[in-house]
């Protein structure tokens, strides 16, 4: 009763204030609502296989590689730019990652592996970041063409073997091990989602980022270093890109030269639909996981319910698609408001 | 004959009458000038010619060569021959001369499937364009190579090149972006159209144009015409006087102390060169003073801000903010100099989809950045502080900034600055678009931190009202150099306007 009569004293402005700000809640936690539906409902019609421990465990752990390639991709996104490249910057990571203890017959020592590889990733990054900023070239078009590009040299260093041999021990049990019983890729999207958390909501390069994205040319002249956030953003990017590729091949313990390219769709379509929850409008670490989820868990159950393979591609392109519909009608609902 | 007249057109937008009773006729081979300052209500009466507005109810009249027009009708002005040459003459520059000239006529001579046959397309365009004594121009060169003179022949080519007959063409301000001296190529064009029977309907800020060209003119002023005469009866300075309003203009009532010289400028521009408008600027700006800034488009008041705010290159000169010569422009570069930026344009400084708060603190966020957090509470209290302080409405932080009014709005920028205590503010348009009160509050919130915290300001305004209202010296610039300057009493709306067309 308070709280109306707060309402009716400020007037209609504040009570519209209040509708916008509070973001509408239906609209923040259909998402997360959604989940815990399908969970529920796969719990009730698979009983028994569903929900245990083991089946979800597995779920996340197969999530860990696309979830830090998505995490990276935040940041591009959040600052307004595509890239694309990331499929072929995971492709080049692994090839690179693997070719180096091939050539070396596994003596060379798993760290210098790693910060090598992970340079490699950045350089991809600060040359998608040239043709972007300094170029001035569309951010699709430059890294639909990088992204190739990173393809094809992998392809030239596998040269068209899939490369297996002299993987170190002390390299794969980095994937495959646990901490306190959690799988160490579960663990590393665990900080690696409190850091870039920390980063987006809680430092001021966070908010720079969001306000390059929402509008490039008023950020600037309003003093944000715009070229600069988004050097870092393509750098971020390619950067988790690579860590997911390191990833991949401490726990497969292969490279293959096409790996790259199935994480490109369901890591867009987990950072749009997250950015249609919790913070609705801006893409965001929390609704991006929960995105995550709600793609994964809904493939598990379909699969468990014995749905055809086709139903995974599709299911993960609409899911894209359904949420760019959801923004956009946002968006024209608070155009319509004004 | 008038092959075009308008008759007791009235026109009132909220809060304003744009035109009273006006009436306006152009003779068939005539050109007629339509002159007036900003506001003076000439854009709505081309508007209102065109069908974009259409008038108050009365007993207001249209006719185009005979034929009664009904207002708001677009197409059928279109069809009875009238066409308009805007400032952006709707060119597409990646294209060819030839495939601008037919684009949008809807019937190219096609040939089987539709192929369309511009062997013979071609034909006739060089054709249309030897017909104009525009043989000059290649009908296959890209238009974004031609020259602006050149681009602007091949929009009234493409303007004339349709197949009813043309009665009346309006220029409205197209020869504004055009450098001056090289509009005597245009003027050959109109006058072989006029020698047909065309009329000519001629809208510039460039007094010399109208004395060289045109048979007759009218002036507007507040809405009214104010001035109808032949040419042949006028000068440019009594023409100046006319648009200005000298003969009855109120003299500045001013109370304020003059300002004494003493301390060191804290912006000064030194012959400084910006692309091919801004040709030579010298003047200074001291701390506590507001330093106008006014002339007509092209005279290089638009590159001044270009320049301040890193859209445009230094060609040569020097620009110094305390004293310091400035290497690099920009508003980040700037704010180490302490000087802050605000452009003119709104889609310039509203960074859409963030909040009034966002919006507000994004100049600088370092005060919220304490202990390795960013401190929502804290930027939140500043924003609630701004927000009363500047009396923005709706007074809510998290409301989104696209839902405030363009008057809030504007307050909401002047605040994203102020708050940083620059010591220097460059302000661009700052109450373009902002209603009565907003700009009110706007000009006093800049002339409360030149007085008390003796920021030194820069206004560059076409708003001759707000010139004289607040600054306390105001350069003219003309030609890109600075032609003037005024100081305290000499400061009037109409001595301005006047020095800007001189």
């Amino acid at each position: 009763m308070p709280d109306l009569a707060a309402e009716v004293a400020d007037g209609p402005t504040r009570a519209r204030a209040r509708r916008f700000s509070a973001g509408n809640l239906v609209e923040r936690w259909a998402g997360p609502a959604i989940l815990v539906a399908l969970m529920v409902t796969f719990t009730i019609a698979s009983p028994g296989i569903f929900l245990t421990s083991s089946n979800l465990l597995a779920v996340v752990n197969n999530q860990t590689i696309a979830a830090v390639v998505a995490l990276g991709l935040l940041f591009p996104l959040a600052s307004g730019v595509f890239d694309i490249s990331i499929g072929g910057v995971i492709t080049l990571s692994v090839i690179v990652s693997a070719w180096m203890f091939q050539s070396t017959e596994g003596s060379m020592p798993v760290a210098l592996v790693i910060l090598l590889t992970l340079a490699v990733g950045a350089t991809a990054g600060l040359i998608n970041a040239f043709l972007v900023v300094k170029l001035k070239i569309d951010p699709f078009i430059v890294t639909l063409g990088s992204g190739s590009v990173f393809l094809g040299i992998s392809q030239l260093i596998a040269n068209g073997q899939v490369i297996s041999k002299d993987i170190p021990d002390g390299y794969t049990k980095l994937g495959r091990g646990e901490l306190l019983g959690v799988p160490n890729p579960i663990v590393l999207v665990i900080v690696l989602a409190l850091v870039v958390f920390y980063v987006l909501e809680y430092t001021p390069l966070g908010r720079m980022v969001y306000a390059t994205g929402a509008g490039r040319e008023p950020a600037r002249l309003a003093g944000v270093p715009t070229d600069r956030i988004l050097f870092l953003a393509f750098v971020i990017s390619a950067v988790c890109a690579s860590l997911a590729g390191l990833l991949y091949t401490s726990r497969i313990g292969t490279g293959q030269p096409d790996v790259g390219g199935q994480y490109l769709l369901p890591c867009y379509a987990a950072a749009f639909l997250g950015s249609t929850m919790i913070k609705p409008g801006r893409f965001n670490v929390l609704g991006l996981l929960v995105g995550l989820g709600i793609l994964a868990i809904g493939i598990n159950g379909l699969q468990l319910e014995g749905i055809p393979f086709w139903m995974i591609s599709t299911f993960q392109g609409g899911a894209l698609i359904l949420a760019v519909v959801f923004a956009k009608v946002r968006t024209q609902k608070t155009a319509a408001g004004s | 004959m008038n092959t075009l007249e308008l008759a007791a057109v009235t026109k009132s937008f909220p809060g304003q009458r744009a035109l009273d009773n006006v009436d306006f006729t152009v003779a068939k081979g005539e050109i007629h000038a339509l002159l007036g300052h900003n506001g003076s209500g000439k854009s709505t009466l081309i508007k209102i010619m065109s069908g974009f507005y259409l008038p108050d109810g009365g007993p207001a009249s249209y006719s185009v060569a005979g034929h009664s027009m009904k207002f708001g009708d677009g197409v059928g002005v279109g069809r009875a021959g009238v066409r308009f040459i805007h400032q952006d003459i709707g060119l597409l520059d990646d294209l060819t001369v030839l495939e601008n000239l037919r684009l949008g006529s809807g019937t190219y001579d096609a040939g089987l499937l539709g192929r369309i046959r511009w062997g013979s397309e071609r034909a006739a365009a060089v054709a249309r364009l030897n017909d104009l004594g525009l043989d000059h121009i290649d009908p296959d060169a890209v238009v974004g190579r031609l020259s602006a003179v050149e681009r602007t022949e091949v929009a009234i080519a493409r303007a004339l090149d349709v197949e009813s007959a043309i009665s009346v063409l309006v220029l409205d301000e197209a020869t504004a972006a055009l450098p001056s001296g090289q509009v005597e190529h245009l003027f050959a064009l109109v006058r072989r159209l006029v020698a047909r029977g065309v009329g000519v309907v001629y809208v510039t800020h460039r007094l010399e144009e109208v004395l060289a060209i045109a048979d007759r003119v009218t002036v507007l002023r507040d809405g009214e015409v104010v001035l109808r005469s032949q040419v042949a009866d006028l000068t440019q300075q009594s023409l100046a006087r006319v648009i200005a309003g000298m003969d009855v203009g109120p003299v500045r009532d001013d109370d304020r102390a003059p300002r004494e010289p003493g301390a060191d400028p804290v912006l000064e521009f030194r012959d400084v060169h910006v692309g091919s408008e801004l040709r030579g600027a010298t003047f200074a700006v001291h701390p506590g003073e507001i330093v106008g800034v006014a002339g007509l488009s092209g005279s290089g008041v638009h590159e001044i801000v270009r320049l301040l705010e890193g859209s445009q290159g230094l060609g040569s000169g020097e620009v110094l903010l305390g004293g310091t010569p400035v290497r690099k422009f920009g508003a980040r570069a700037l704010r180490r100099h302490r000087a802050a930026v605000l452009p003119g344009e709104r889609t310039r400084k509203r960074i859409v989809g963030m909040s009034v708060a966002e919006n507000l603190t994004i100049g600088d966020l370092t005060p919220f950045w304490r202990g390795g957090f960013f401190r929502h509470r804290a930027e939140r209290r500043e924003a609630t502080e701004a927000i009363r302080r500047f009396s923005i409405l709706p007074g809510d932080p998290d409301q989104a900034i696209e839902l405030l009014s363009g008057g809030n709005a504007q307050k909401v920028y002047v605040a994203r600055w102020l708050r940083t205590n620059p010591q220097v503010l460059i302000l661009e348009e700052p109450t373009h678009g902002v209603d009565v009160g907003g700009s009110a509050d706007i000009l006093r919130f800049v002339s409360e931190v030149a007085a008390d915290h003796g920021v030194a300001v820069l206004l560059c305004s076409s708003d001759t009202d707000d010139l004289e209202a607040t600054c306390d010296r105001v350069v003219i610039l003309r030609d890109g150099v600075v032609a003037e300057q005024l100081t305290d009493r000499e400061i009037t709306r109409e001595r301005i306007v006047e020095l800007c067309y001189a």
